[in-house]
This record gives structure tokens, sequence and C-alpha cells, in this order.
């Protein structure tokens, strides 16, 4: 079953004035599906939702929300249409959780903005789908960080969109709280059989929960499943530098460093081989085969450490490493 | 009106205002008994002396501070949402000083302009209207480069002196008649409020306030900033010329029959928003309205000092309420974003 478009651009060219910072987009959003836009500082993720939400002209090109050209839609219209959170510009308000998520319902209310019941029943199941039931009578100033981007998102959320774009939602929020939201946004996208756009940094997150990712690099978009873009390569070719590296097999990002010591390894491949690992690596030593420096792993928490004649016995990395670097001036510094 | 707690305090400031109203009528130098008052409305002691006092020169000043009182406080709300600043009101920001600038322009500039126009009193009240918008303009074009509240108090501020120099300057030029007609028009208080002049003054605040109840959706929007207030399909440009004429208007035409009036516009919606609890202009225009009505009238009240002599600035004695108020604001400040 294919679903359906809900946005798509044509030859749409995106920028500044004169300046363009991508050219020749063709992209699509379908419902239910939540899309992760990434890419590094500057590449113009923030300029392509502005365009996509009409904040900003685009530089060539069209946008159509529903087959209807988005510049024909009247505001209004729009606002029925596309919903958005925003990072920068957090209003310092005094109003209360539900004043703001009852201003969803702006589109749909008379002049004076009087809610029927069943735009009463929208708002609270908005709180209630951002966990803030408990939090609907404080003051938006008195929330924390992730409560206050829950609160927009609720507002969001009440607007009833086919499309929700958010921009960097999680840029101030700590690692829970963007796992919350992450996990949040995915679930709602399956849910309501909205389109879910959003900005992101948090790449190793992202490959995990995103349906679809658009990949903003040096003038080109590039989209597909978080898995293709790893097998092609096309993660590692933008995120990768010098110091670190996209480490396909895991997902995640590992860093670079300078090698100097080399060390040989022996034990099972368990949790344990693969801290040890990882801890030898930042402390700059290559893993060889066969080196006088021996590590000998057992999978039960101890190390055992060998040079020529010396042995070691270690309960702790730490203590492991203390020693290697002690055995290293001592008998290998020459 | 979302719950019985807002609606007693709405029917608690109605009486309140009535009350002042009528105390506003009956104490004065002159004292005038209750009964006197009955039978003057009953139309039994018309033409007396007493009745010249009520008529012609309490109920028009009563009138006027109700008038007056809303019209400030709708504009000082008008000016902390349109600003976001809950420091924002017309005398802070030098809109009053902006209208008292076009008054000065009119009378001290009439050795140019045909005397027909001087003393008329819509000419006074246009130009105190274009006064006021040109130095709102003025500090919205400096508010969108400097976006902290405390520089844009300064910025008010200099406008403000800047109008008060040309005025000086303008008085200093002038010739001693023009001169005579501005002192007394900057002296001026409630009580310089004539029936020629309410009969213009009233329509034009009146119409203002019926308008402004029109706009509490839109209002609620900018709470949230601009760009939220886009994405729920408030045209930005839009809803702004419209506030800032009906700021301009209601706190020009305040201006320009009463003089300056410290305080009052950026005190009032501090007070309703503490005593209601909320933000939403719903609740807050309305109540500010009724609000200011009533502390403008308690103001003159006080400022007739009721049995004795001497009459007080009305300007002074806002001040007197205001300033405290405005205090207040600054050290608690983190609940009373506009």
């Amino acid at each position: 079953m294919e679903a359906e478009v809900i946005l798509n651009t044509r030859k749409l060219d995106i920028g500044y004035d004169k300046t363009y910072i991508a050219k020749n987009l063709a992209l699509s959003l379908y419902a239910g599906e939540m899309v992760c836009l990434i890419g590094p500082n500057g590449s113009g993720k923030s300029t392509l939702i502005r365009t996509l939400v009409g904040l900003q002209d685009p530089l060539g090109g069209k946008i159509e929300i529903k087959n209807k050209k988005l510049n024909k839609i009247s505001l209004s219209d729009k606002s029925k249409l596309i919903s958005w959170v925003l990072t920068d510009n957090m209003p310092t308000s005094s109003l209360r959780v539900c004043e703001i998520v009852e201003m969803g319902r702006f589109p749909y209310t008379n002049w004076f903005g009087k809610l029927s019941k069943k735009d009463k029943s929208i708002i609270d199941n908005a709180i209630e789908a951002v966990h803030l039931t408990h939090k609907k009578d404080y003051r938006y100033s008195s929330l924390s960080d992730g409560e206050k981007q829950r609160t927009m998102i609720a507002k969001a959320l009440a607007q009833d969109t086919p499309i929700i774009f958010l921009d960097e939602p999680t840029s101030h929020l700590d690692l829970p709280n963007t796992i919350d939201i992450m996990q949040l946004l995915q679930s709602l996208a399956k849910k309501t059989k909205k389109a879910i756009l959003l900005s992101t940094h948090e790449l190793e997150l992202t490959l995990q929960v995103a349906d679809k990712i658009w990949m903003m690099t040096s003038g080109k978009l590039k989209t597909g499943l978080p898995e293709d873009l790893i097998l092609n390569g096309d993660l590692q070719k933008t995120f990768g530098t010098e110091r670190f590296r996209f480490d396909e097999s895991t997902g995640g990002f590992r860093m670079n460093y300078p090698v100097y010591k080399e060390v040989s390894i022996h034990g099972d491949k368990s949790i344990y081989y693969y801290w040890t690992e990882r801890a030898l690596q930042r402390n700059g030593y290559k893993i060889v085969e066969n080196s006088p420096l021996r590590i000998n792993i057992s999978g039960d928490g101890k190390w055992n450490l060998y040079l020529n004649t010396h042995h070691h016995e270690f309960y702790t990395i730490e203590n492991l490493l203390f020693t290697m670097n002690e055995w290293e001036s001592k008998f290998l510094s020459e | 009106m979302k719950n019985t707690s807002n609606i007693i305090l709405f029917i608690l400031w109605s009486f309140l205002c009535l009350a002042f109203f009528s105390l506003d009528l009956i104490l004065g130098s002159v004292h005038i008994s209750l009964s006197e008052i009955r039978e003057i409305f009953s139309g039994a002691a018309e033409d007396t002396g007493l009745w010249h006092i009520i008529y012609n020169f309490r109920l028009p000043k009563a009138i006027t501070a109700l008038l007056t009182g809303s019209a400030l406080a709708v504009s000082g709300l008008y000016m902390q949402t349109l600003f976001q600043n809950p420091l924002a009101g017309p005398y802070v920001l030098g809109i009053s000083s902006g209208a008292s600038l076009g008054v000065a322009l009119l009378l001290m500039g009439s050795a140019f302009l045909p005397v027909v126009l001087v003393s008329n009193a819509w000419a006074q009240v246009g130009a105190a209207i274009l006064g006021s918008l040109l130095v709102l303009i003025l500090v919205l074009g400096v508010s969108s480069r400097v976006n902290d509240t405390v520089s844009l108090l300064i910025v008010g501020m200099m406008f403000g002196s800047i109008a008060g120099s040309v005025v000086n300057v303008l008085q200093s030029v002038s010739n001693a008649d023009s001169l005579k007609l501005f002192v007394m028009w900057s002296m001026g208080s409630l009580s310089s409020v004539t029936w020629q002049f309410l009969n213009v003054m009233a329509p034009i605040i009146i119409i203002c306030l019926i308008l402004s109840l029109f706009l509490p959706k839109k209002l609620n929007a900018l709470l949230l900033g601009e760009r939220y207030a886009t994405g729920l399909g408030v045209s930005i440009s839009g809803i702004k010329i419209i506030v800032i004429i009906l700021c301009c208007l209601l706190a020009g035409t305040a201006t320009a029959f009463t003089g300056p009036i410290a305080f009052i516009g950026m005190a009032v919606p501090h007070i309703v928003r503490g005593m209601f609890r909320t933000s939403d202009h719903r609740i807050v225009l309305p109540a500010c309205i009724i609000v200011g009505a009533s502390l403008l009238s308690l103001c003159d009240i006080i400022s007739q000092m009721p049995w004795t002599d001497s009459v007080l600035p009305i300007n002074s004695v806002s001040s007197l309420i205001g300033a405290p108020i405005i205090l207040w604001v600054i050290f608690k400040n983190k609940h009373l974003h506009g």
C-alpha cells in the first residue's frame, strides 16, 4: 500500500538573497513517517525548514502541499496544514501550559476563541500525549527545557495538521529528554498518520528512530533509509573526518586516536573484550597479533598482563592501564 | 470567563468603578450631599449653583476620568504585548510626550495657522494622535534592533526627552499669547475637559475600546512570539498596524485633553494580571477597561483633596500610586511577562 504524499517539492532552490544553499531539490514527505534532517552546522537545515513552511521564499522551483502550491495557500488555510516548533525565539511567557496548547486550536475557533467540546478534548489529548497532564496549570516560565519543548509539541498536536516541522527540538535537552522526545515523535507519526520532519544533531539516535533521513551536505541533499545511507558510505563521507569516523558495524562514531604503542589481546569477544579495546585505543594502543605486551582477558572480569617474564593480574581496566604505562617506561622505552 | 473567581472579580471591580464614579461626583472643595445630588439628577434643582457645579464641572470631569483611565490602561496593555516587554507603557515609552509635542506644535505654531484650527477640539486631538504615532513608530523601529527590556526603555526616555526639548524650544521662540495657551494645556487636568471636548473625546475612545474587544484572540497569539503567531494563521503586519493605530488613538486622544498622566497605562495591566492570575487577553483586556477607569477615578478623588481647598495635579497622584507598582513589577518580574 502506497502512503499518501503530503508534501513534495520540484526543482526547489533554497538560500538567501542570491546565495544558493542547495539547488534542484526533489523531496517528498509521506503520511505517517518521521523524517530526520541531518547535516553539519551551516549546511542549511534551518533554511530548508523555513522555506518549506513558507517563512522564507524559495529562490526557485515549487513546493506543493496536498497538491496545492504553497504560495497560493492563504495564511489561515496554511495554519490547518502545517504547524511548527522552533528552537529559537522561545517566548518567555507567563502563560500556562493549557493556555499555550489551547492556542493550537486558534485556526478552528471563532473571533473570540471560544472552544467547543471537541476542541477541549483535542487539547486534553495533546497534553496527555506529551505526558504533561500533571503540569497543565503550570506557568510556562516555570517548566524545564524538556517540558517547554513538549508544551510546544502539544500546541502543534492540538493544531491537528497533517505535517509538523520541528527545527532542532532537542538541541537544549539532555540525553534522557532527547530520547523521550524522539520516541514520542516517532510514535505520534505512526499513531496519528502525520508527516513529521525534524532537524537534529543527534546522529546516533536518529539512525535508530528515523523512518527516513534527509542528509544535507555542501549544497546536496541525500535521502533514504538510515540503513541504506550507512551501507552505501554516504554517512561516513558526510560526517567522517581525520579525527573520527563513522563505525558502520555499530552505527556510532569512533574517534581516530593517534597510535604509537602496540599490544595484543587474547580472549573471547565478550563485552569485557569490547570495552578493554576501547580504553586501549583511547590511550594510543594499536591492537596487533604479536606484541611482547600481551593481555589475557577472562570473561569473569580479570585481566592478566604479560611482558617477557613479568606477569600481573588486575580487576579493573584503570589498574591495568596504570601498570601498562609503568612497564612501558621501565622496559620498552629505549 | 473561565471560572467563578474571575466573574466575582469582574463584578467587584464594576461596583468599585461605580462607587468611585459616584464619589468623584460627590466629593470636592464644595460639599454636596447625596440628597442634593438626587435632586439635581431628578431635575428638581435645575439651574442652581450646585447644578452648575455638578453638570458643567464634576460630571464631565468624572466621565473624563473613566474614559482616560480605560484608554491609557488598554493602550498600555497593547504596548506590553506588542513589545513583549512588561515595562512598556504610553508614558514610559515617550508616547505621551509625542502627543504633547503634537499639541505644542499646534498651539505655538498658531502664528502660521488660522485661529479656527487652533481652538478646535478635533485639531488638538489630531495633533496629539499624530505626535504619539510618530514617537511610537520611531520606538518600534528601534526596538527591532535592540531587543532587551532596559535598552528599549532608555530609547523611549530619549525620544520622550527629545520631544520635551523641542517643546521647550518652541516655548522660548513663540509669542506670549500662544505660549499662554500651551502652558494652560500642559498644566491641564481632567477638569479642563468641557462638554465641548468630551463630545470629541468620548466617541473616539469608546469606538476604540469596542474595537479592542475583537482583538484578544490575536493578541494572545502574539504572546507566543511572531513566528508562532504566523504559524497559527495570524498576519503579523496586519495585527501590528491595527494595534499601533488603536494604541495611538487611545493614548493620543486621552493625552490631548488631559495632558500627560503617568504610569496608569503601565501599571493597570500588571494589577489585572496579578489579580486575575492570567495573561489571557480575553480576560485581561476587558478587565483593564474597568480597572483603569476605577483607578483613575480614585486618583481624581484623591487629587481633589476632599474637605480642603487645595487641588493636587493628577499626574502626581497617578505617579504616587503607579510608580511603586512598577518597582514591584521589576522586583517580581518572573511571573509578569506580557
